[in-house]
């Protein structure tokens, strides 16, 4: 099984482009979709699970092309699809709900749709509970439940977005572990979308970041944390820094950094520590931002604030006039070069 | 059958609740008004004007108000199938309301209202149910809400008691209005006794609950039209 996107397009009413001229080929295993709200990743999946048409260019799902009206049924049997939000039938227990889902998939033997439901009960730990009404589930319960429709037909291609999204961190690792045991017990496809980079970081050896519809980066993880090499740092201020012109960014203090040279306008802030020596900001910025800004090892968030800043940047270069361009630079633009399509 | 049972244990239990009191509420008035004034515009009303609305707000829900719409798309078994499936078992569930109707009328001796055999006379309640159902199906698919359908539904039904002395006897427009407007009139027993167009009216609003149910397919046909992503 494979999935090749050539030149895929979507635009909605109103010429909204969701998604610009995607190109992939995406082999079994697991892979983590990831990009702020609105980069294009539920449009990207619906138009896979064949909800979406493209506007232009094509998706083949194994030997199926989604543009085709008598390729999308072929689809929809190779497909288990967990969307975003999945509503459940309140009156309806857990057994129930899959018994009638897995009779609108195609599943109508009996006794074999009855074994198969009970397998995914007890996989997904429902099994004590799926008498219960799922009006009384709680939210890591319910998409539990739906992880089990999605794998009704074992499928060979399985879409899961935002899988863990509003639960608490035990049912978020259940789930991803689930979704690890699943990509290594089978020649399947798992396309992970999710904005919590932990979750890929945790269970995906690809990852594709996209932004405003568009791939901006495209390998494994530690190649995302890779990016950040040498441009994450750890600053301790006495008091709480002046906020950047963007939320969650912050402007650098006091003298310039040994050696010279112009300092970001800005830092991206990855994370805000209160303690007992003051609050401590770890940051991604470049160049070294402050003389006594410490150097640590990028992990994931980093690598992906670093990227996100750097198109963030690109774009408001291409925007502002040119006596406000950074003096600086365009941070990530090393990157761009090679990574960004 | 196991697929029915779910269809049926799927409908909203309030608006059935509600269905159910509306049908016993219905009966007790029949009953009351024929035996204290003689008069069957209560037999007529219940059957013609009361029957058709929970069910059209019944199936304005039979896709739109899905909370698993976007897996029930991404199924193998077309949308249109599971939907035509919903909308059957809502057309059950008045068949059973109006039979047993009748069934209780025949017990109270008292005549079936409309014109010709006992086939006929249930398109007192057959031919404007089924428009308002299809109106308030297509209205939940083209929103992508069951209450816009529902609504929509509430609505043709309020004009049509607000504005029926324009629609079936204004004098002051006779002419091409009321010949077209007579005959598709959803409430014509009531307000039109014995009119001699009554089974053409019947018979148009057959035709019109059958286009809409066309229109409904067609629509139904594309998902991205009913999950909302043209």
């Amino acid at each position: 099984m494979q999935i090749q996107i050539d030149h895929l397009s979507k635009t909605y009413s109103g010429n909204v482009q969701a998604v610009r001229d995607v190109h992939l080929t995406i082999q079994p295993g697991l892979i983590g979709l990831l990009g702020p709200n609105g980069a294009g990743k539920t449009t990207l999946m619906r138009i896979m699970a064949t909800l979406l048409t493209p506007t232009e260019g094509t998706a083949r799902i194994g030997d199926y092309d989604v543009r085709q009206a008598s390729d999308r049924r072929q689809i929809k049997r190779l497909l288990g699809y967990l969307p975003q939000e999945l509503g459940l039938y309140p009156n309806l227990n857990a057994y129930e709900f899959l018994d009638y889902m897995a009779i609108l998939k195609g599943l109508h033997a009996g006794s074999a749709r009855k074994s198969r439901i009970n397998e995914l009960l007890e996989r997904v730990g429902l099994a004590d509970v799926a008498k219960r009404k799922l009006k009384g589930y709680s939210g890591g319960m319910k998409r539990r439940v739906g992880l089990a429709q999605a794998l009704l037909t074992d499928p060979q291609f399985l879409i899961v977005d935002e899988p863990t999204a509003g639960l608490d961190p035990e049912e978020r690792i259940r789930i991803r572990t689930m979704l690890s045991e699943l990509a290594l017990a089978g020649s399947r496809v798992i396309i992970l979308s999710t904005h919590i980079v932990e979750d890929v970081a945790q269970t995906c050896r690809r990852l594709i970041v996209l932004h405003k519809g568009q791939v901006r980066f495209d390998g494994a993880p530690e190649e995302l944390s890779a990016l950040a090499e040498g441009r994450a740092w750890q600053i301790t201020s006495s008091g709480p820094r002046a906020a950047g012109e963007n939320a969650g960014t912050v402007f650098p203090q006091g003298p310039l950094p040994a050696g010279g040279g112009a300092r970001p306008e800005h830092l991206t802030i990855v994370s805000i520590l209160p303690r007992a020596s003051g609050i401590e900001y770890r940051v991604v910025g470049d160049p070294r931002p402050e003389d006594h800004a410490t150097p640590v090892a990028p992990g994931m968030e980093d690598g992906y604030l670093w990227l996100m800043a750097g198109i963030g940047a690109k774009e408001a270069a291409m925007t502002l006039p040119a006596p406000a361009r950074s003096s600086t630079g365009e941070p990530g633009k090393s990157t761009e070069k090679s990574l960004l399509s | 059958m196991t697929i029915l049972r779910y269809h049926i244990k799927l409908l909203n239990y309030d608006y059935l609740l509600i269905t159910g009191i509306v049908w016993a509420l219905g009966a007790f008035l029949t009953w009351f008004t024929y035996r204290t004034f003689n008069q069957g515009d209560m037999t007529i009303s219940v059957l013609e004007l009361v029957f058709p609305v929970p069910v059209a707000v019944l199936a304005s829900a039979a896709f739109a108000g899905d909370p698993a719409r976007e897996v029930i798309c991404a199924a193998e078994r077309p949308v249109w199938q599971i939907v035509a499936a919903r909308v059957a078992v809502v057309l059950g569930l008045l068949i059973v309301m109006a039979v047993l109707f009748d069934a209780y009328l025949a017990a109270l001796n008292i005549p079936l209202p409309g014109d010709g055999n006992w086939l006929e006379k249930q398109l007192v309640w057959l031919s404007p149910a089924l428009v308002l159902l299809f109106a308030s199906l297509l209205a939940s698919l083209w929103s992508r809400s069951a209450t816009v359908g529902a609504s929509v539904a509430v609505g043709i039904w309020l004009l049509e008691i607000v504005l029926h002395g324009l629609l079936v006897n204004d004098v002051a427009l006779h002419g091409a209005w009321l010949d077209v407007s007579q005959r598709i009139f959803l409430f014509a027993t009531l307000w039109e006794k014995g009119a001699p167009y009554w089974l053409v009216n019947r018979e148009l609003l057959i035709g019109i609950a059958a286009a809409l149910a066309l229109v409904c397919l067609w629509r139904m046909s594309r998902t991205e039209w009913l999950l909302g992503g043209e």
